[in-house]
């Protein structure tokens, strides 16, 4: 059974390489967290997506109805 | 003829797209980039907006202002081709970056991208269209405020997830 020997001094250069690495570790982790709540697919990804595609649809089919409203002739109330 | 076309291949060479090689120093150049192009698009579109604007109120509220009115109208021309010149550049090398970036497509990218699309397919349909019911539509489309307000808002938020 190999049986590791660490004194003290090498543990605590361990440690603080792995406390080094630990924040890298999370600053990587948190970007890829941003990254991964805006990309196509997740939750606020979509509802941007379908916000503006539905706005879009909205603009068109409101431009087409008033386009329509002016082509119609006005009817008199008599 | 021949001069249009040298002129139109002069212009298409601006939008080649050229990579960046950019190490951590040139950031700021590349935000600085960017800033260029958010203020290329607001002397594209916000002097065009406002001209239209002021014409519109002057030739409305007649007598003295109608001479204000007709004077704005001799630059239109000039203004409205700078408005299309400029926006047209915007729109491909927004797209060309698009596709360079499109590894980092984020759901904010693509709806600017279409909404960009949008409008610039309605502008073309203002221009180039001959029909009255185009020509309207196109003009309803185009300067539909709510898409006016999207498109900045988009612009917004992709300068400001830009950095991730």
């Amino acid at each position: 059974m190999p049986i590791a020997i660490a004194d003290e001094d090498e543990y605590e250069d361990d440690d603080e390489d792995r406390m080094g690495f630990g924040i890298m570790e999370r600053e990587r982790e948190r970007e890829h967290q941003d990254d991964a709540e805006l990309a196509i697919g997740s939750d606020i990804g979509n509802m941007i997506l379908y916000g503006t595609i539905a706005a879009i649809i909205a603009s068109v089919v409101y431009t087409g109805f008033k386009l329509y409203q002016a082509k119609k002739p006005k009817v008199s109330k008599i | 003829m021949y001069s249009k076309i040298i002129l139109g291949l002069f212009v298409l060479g601006f939008l080649l797209p050229f990579p960046a090689f950019a190490d951590d120093d040139a950031e700021d150049a590349i935000e600085n980039l960017g800033w260029i192009a958010v203020g290329a698009g607001i002397i594209a579109n916000i002097p065009f907006i406002a001209m239209n604007k002021i014409r519109r109120y002057a030739l409305k509220t007649g007598s003295t202002t109608v001479q204000i009115g007709r004077q704005i109208g001799s630059v239109y021309k000039p203004v409205l081709n700078f408005h299309i010149m400029l926006n047209s550049i915007g729109y491909f090398a927004g797209m060309t970056h698009g596709f360079l970036f499109s590894k980092h497509l984020d759901s904010i990218s693509l709806s600017l991208a279409l909404v960009m699309s949008v409008m610039m397919v309605s502008g073309l349909m203002l221009k180039y269209t001959s029909t009255r019911n185009s020509k309207i539509f196109g003009r309803l489309l185009h300067g539909q405020f709510g898409l006016v307000i999207l498109l900045a808002a988009l612009v917004i938020l992709h300068i400001l997830t830009g950095d991730d």
